[in-house]
């Protein structure tokens, strides 16, 4: 998915690190003016520009980040965004007030920003930091132009490019070395490229020379001393190579930035997901927005997409509910630096694509740090999650639906949607789909569909499970990474209804295999349920978050996941079987009969032939989760079509690069297990 | 019901809560103004990026007062602090005799909203202690709020570094804040 985003923006032939650097500065008389744009202007407006980077209240503190998106895409009248133009550039930007007696008014406020298309864009924090400095005592362009330079110096040819589903894999994975064949291939590579550019350099210093001719056959000779030394200086290389990366974490790529004569390490995170953006902290999020009691709302109406449990809602409910169904959602913290408040923002663009993996378009609509003067264009997006530090926010229910306020940790729902009506022409969108979901409401009260009458009640309630898991982790000091994960999980989840309940109202889903949903009504068995039990569990989980999955249909996230799967389908990824639910069922559920167990194997022996599908087997068989253990139980089933089953899956997993050091790291009950069974299925 | 009964209390008391917006062109001494108030201290400002925001009591009256930054790029965002606002504190630099005709403009601007119709307007005429300070009286001139009918309005000279002046024009606020 991001591969393709990334690919859009190199129309220019050459992936940059940096695309461009800025820099404002508060004058006294006119306010923020942007001064400098290197190397051109990035087509933004100047002073909005200007505005972003001078958060509200830098005069107070000596320094503040912030973070802002560049080519962000407006929805257009239809409510669509478009997939072309420039790609989405992150700009991290770094104020400083200085004070300073000599000059008038007594300070100098200016900041540097870098954009880049990279999404870890805090390992450019370091160099930025130098740069302002710098910037401060040779105020020119030329400050600017030299952390361009070395920045995009920056080496990352030897950083191999992971796939989506590898990512998960590395992600999750217990094994720092997972590719580590990968990170070889390209080091050799870039070695031997090296050594022979390096022997074609001085083949032609010595043409060159005066005495060309008669050290002609002297530099021959040279040329293949040098060739043999590439050569072996290769091998020993390697060797060495292999000693050295056992303790290398692969999860990172080390290189470095050379700024001004200072080197500067740098650390790439391999294991970054499309919407994870900087180095954000979920954790903070949850506890912040978590410990207080739901929000009492004094009116008596509840909102269908974001109270689902009614008054009970959890306020991080209420808040996933808020960007799954694509409302305007502002984060303030009055007093905070603009780049903390930046921070809570990216956390609930993770929070909302289920850890960054599982949808995608929430970082489009995501305004970190932004402030009055972005009105006009945040109000132009039907739902954006934006940070703000000016409670003048707080008095203008009107641009908001959801006000998250990171001081007290209360989230407010806009009482201007509450109101019977809403209220006014800005809403009208929102209560259409509001009064839309109303009727769908009562219509399927009507069906077998939700078998719950009316609300939702306090205690029944899937959603409690997850936010107790989620609290529970966080006590006991679980890391981002599983907090994360937990929360991709209930996002995934939540996905696999989505296309069960589009063709149970309206027989086609833009999500999912219509043609094997279809046969789950005759047999109950299929890619996506089964067995009738399972279905009508399902069913239940429709009904709970069927007000959810209304809000979500139709937003940009539901888009772009239609479009991803239409796009896997054309290339040979797993289709037809939901794989998060077979997965899921092989381990959670306890009480799976033969057949089902037997449809489950079945299903995934058909659907799992490549290597890309294998690949993509493993990413939801997280490492952290115990692997392939769920898988390996079929060896001990008492039907032998499921033990060959289960033999012939791992097989397929083992002739993967990374399946293989999966099956290795399993249990070793599990190995003798499989290799048992080989033996006596190959007899 | 917690606030129910602190909001009796409040009207035994006579506690009031009154939301003031200061503005004036850029450098005529807002942030002084307010942290004068504040703190009762001189504070060395810096030009405000963005906008300050603090609550002052006096007299028993909650003063949350806004300050927002004055130069004239950012004075289109003025508008958005106009809801609920009960009183404007328009500051002039009275020594500033060359921008005096901008300061007209901008406040005759502002108190023109549809937001700011019934609020109240207090006009400090502020840096008194500077040689060439214009008096209220001309500041009252050259502002034309003689022009201002159906308008509370009231000038009071002031000096925010001492803080001369200023709490008597909160006095004059408090005392004829319009109690909902």
């Amino acid at each position: 998915m991001v591969d393709s985003i990334a690919a859009a923006g190199e129309s220019d032939g050459q992936q940059r690190n940096v695309e461009y650097i800025l820099l404002a500065e508060f004058d006294i008389d006119r306010g923020a003016i942007l001064k400098h744009q290197y190397p051109r202007p990035t087509g933004a407006d100047d002073s909005h520009l200007a505005e972003l980077m001078l958060p509200d209240g830098a005069h107070a503190r000596e320094s503040d980040w912030t973070m802002f998106f560049l080519n962000q895409k407006a929805p257009d009248e239809s409510g669509k965004v478009s997939d072309e133009g420039p790609p989405l550039l992150y700009v991290l930007n770094l104020v400083r007030t200085k004070h300073d007696k000599e000059v008038r008014r007594g300070a100098i406020v200016k900041a540097m920003a870098v954009c880049t298309r990279h999404r870890f864009i805090h390992i450019y924090r370091p160099i930025l930091m130098l740069a302002l400095e710098n910037y401060y005592r040779a105020p020119t362009e030329e400050t600017l132009a030299e952390l361009y330079n070395s920045a995009n110096k920056m080496d990352l040819a030897c950083m191999p490019q992971l796939s989506r589903h590898e990512t998960t894999i590395l992600r999750f994975s217990d094994d720092q070395n997972m590719f580590e064949e990968r990170f070889m291939q390209l080091e050799s590579e870039k070695k031997l490229l090296d050594s022979l550019v390096h022997a074609a350099e001085r083949l032609d210093i010595a043409q060159d020379s005066t005495l060309a001719e008669v050290t002609a056959l002297a530099s021959e000779d040279s040329a293949a001393a040098a060739v043999n030394r590439v050569t072996f200086s290769d091998t020993n290389a390697s060797r060495m190579r292999a000693q050295s990366t056992r303790n290398k974490d692969r999860r990172f790529f080390d290189t470095e930035i050379v700024y001004s004569g200072v080197k500067l390490p740098i650390r790439v995170p391999m294991t970054v997901y499309p919407e994870e953006i900087g180095d954000f902290s979920l954790i903070q999020l949850l506890t912040t927005f978590g410990g207080s009691l739901p929000a009492s709302s004094n009116s008596k109406s509840t909102h269908p997409h974001l109270e689902s449990s009614g008054q009970y809602t959890h306020q991080i409910i209420l808040l996933m509910n808020g960007m799954l169904t694509q409302k305007r959602v502002i984060f303030l913290g009055h007093g905070k630096p603009a780049g903390e408040v930046a921070n809570y923002v990216l956390a609930a663009v993770a929070l909302g694509s289920g850890g960054g993996g599982v949808l995608r378009g929430f970082a489009n609509r995501a305004f970190p740090y932004t402030n009055l003067t972005n009105l006009d264009t945040l109000l132009s997006f039907s739902g954006y999650i934006a940070g703000v530090t000016n409670p003048a926010f707080e008095e203008h229910p009107e641009w908001w639906d959801l006000l998250c306020n990171i001081n007290t940790g209360k989230v407010t729902i806009s009482p201007a949607l509450l109101m019977p009506g809403g209220g006014g022409s800005q809403l009208k969108s929102q209560t259409e789909s509001l009064r839309r979901s109303l009727d769908s409401v009562s219509l399927s009260r009507n069906r077998s569909f939700s078998s719950r009458e009316g609300k939702p009640d306090k205690w029944n309630n899937l959603d409690t499970d997850f936010i107790q898991d989620l609290m529970l982790a966080i006590e006991r000091h679980y890391g981002e990474v599983a907090i994360r994960a937990k929360v991709e999980s209930y996002v995934r989840r939540f996905m696999s209804l989505v296309p069960l309940y589009e063709y149970e109202r309206d027989g086609v889903t833009r999500l999912g295999d219509s043609a094997h949903i279809v046969a789950a009504e005759k047999t109950g068995v299929d890619g996506y349920c089964i067995s009738p039990g399972d279905k009508e569990s399902r069913d239940r989980e429709i009904g709970f978050y069927q007000n959810r999955i209304e809000g979500f249909i139709g937003t940009q996230a539901y888009d772009n996941a239609a479009a991803d799967y239409q796009s896997m389908h054309a290339s040979s990824f797993i289709r037809g079987i939901d794989i998060a639910h077979m997965v899921y069922c092989l381990r959670n559920s306890t009480n799976l009969d033969v057949n089902e167990v037997e449809a489950i194997y079945k299903h995934l022996d058909e659907q799992v032939v490549t290597d890309e599908q294998v690949t993509e087997l493993l990413a939801s068989l997280p490492q952290s989760q115990g692997g392939l253990q769920p898988l390996a139980y079929g060896f001990y089933h008492p039907s032998p079509t499921i033990r060959l089953y289960a033999v012939r899956l791992f097989e397929k997993i083992e002739g993967n690069q990374a399946g293989a050091r999966y099956v290795r790291s399993t249990n070793f009950f599990h190995q003798c297990a499989f290799s048992n069974l080989r033996h006596a299925f190959a007899c | 019901m917690g606030g129910g009964i602190s909001k009796m209390l409040q009207k035994l008391f006579g506690n009031k809560e009154m939301r003031i917006l200061m503005l004036g062109l850029d450098a005529a001494g807002k942030t002084t103004i307010l942290y004068k108030l504040k703190l009762n201290q001189s504070v060395t400002t810096i030009p405000t990026v963005g906008f300050n925001v603090e609550t002052v009591t006096y007299k028993n009256v909650k003063f949350n007062v806004w300050d927002v930054g004055g130069q004239d790029k950012i004075r289109p965002l003025w508008r958005h602090y106009y809801t609920g606002t009960q009183a404007l504190i328009f500051v002039v630099d009275s020594a500033d005799r060359d921008r005096i005709d901008e300061a007209r403009t901008e406040l005759h601007r502002i108190v023109s909203d549809r937001e700011m119709k019934d609020c109240l307007l207090l006009v400090f005429a502020n840096k008194q202690d500077l040689p060439s300070a214009m008096t209220p009286a001309e500041v009252t001139e050259k502002l034309g709020l003689h022009r201002m009918r159906d308008r509370q309005w009231y000038v009071h000279p002031s000096c925010a570094t001492t803080g001369e002046g200023l709490f008597e024009g909160l006095s004059w606020l408090s005392q004829n804040i319009k109690t909902p």
